[in-house]
């Protein structure tokens, strides 16, 4: 398997918590495709720090409560 | 699996059966002359129609069970997947672009230089095809 990106996050978390949110409809607010989202929730992709930032608020909270470092 | 996902695998698929039959092609010739066959034009065309043929009709069915994720842009995630798969395997044919080079600086056989550039096109896009599933499937 590809070495997973040192980048933890709490994506699937929090939006279930906002309203059971869909994978769509975050994908939607943010930008990117459900796929992504999913890649994303699985810990197989990182975003791009402009997609953090809107996923982060799309959930009204700040950026390290959404991701964290899981590395070295 | 998204739209990328699948267009990779119906080309992976396409330029298999092609790449198959013009070296069936090419290795029967070679067989029949004992030695290494001219460039096959009309199996180039062949083949060309076959890729065409099987690229249209996977990704028309592929379309068809998702329009609306066939026509979604490209987003980050899929640049990125588009970028290192098409960076290795531009690589790869640089690799194979050297090995002719030097084998027909080498052996002197045009042929032989001609179906190795040929192989190397295939064998490159074969990779890009298949790194990019495998980024999609084990993350980027």
């Amino acid at each position: 398997m590809a070495k997973r990106p040192p980048i933890t996050n709490r994506v699937k978390d929090l939006r279930e918590a906002h309203d059971q949110m869909s994978q769509s409809a975050l994908a939607k607010e943010i930008g990117v495709t459900r796929q992504t989202v999913i890649a994303i929730e699985q810990g197989k992709y990182s975003p791009s720090l402009e997609s953090a930032f809107r996923i982060a608020r799309v959930f009204g909270v700040g950026l390290e409560d959404v991701f964290g470092w899981d590395g070295d | 699996m998204s739209f990328q996902e699948k267009s990779a695998w119906v080309m992976c698929i396409a330029l298999i059966v092609s790449g198959a039959f013009y070296a069936w092609t090419v290795v029967a010739i070679a067989q029949v002359a004992q030695a290494i066959p001219p460039p096959n034009g009309l199996g180039l065309v062949i083949g060309t129609i076959i890729i065409v043929a099987i690229a249209i009709f996977g990704h028309a069915v592929a379309a068809l069970g998702n329009p609306a994720d066939a026509n979604a842009p490209e987003d980050e995630r899929d640049r990125l997947v588009v970028w290192r798969a098409g960076n290795l395997s531009g690589l790869l044919l640089g690799v194979v672009c050297m090995l002719s080079l030097f084998a027909f600086a080498v052996l002197g056989s045009g042929n032989l230089l001609f179906h190795m550039i040929v192989a190397g096109m295939v064998i490159s896009q074969l990779a890009e095809y298949a790194l990019t599933i495998w980024y999609y499937r084990r993350g980027v």
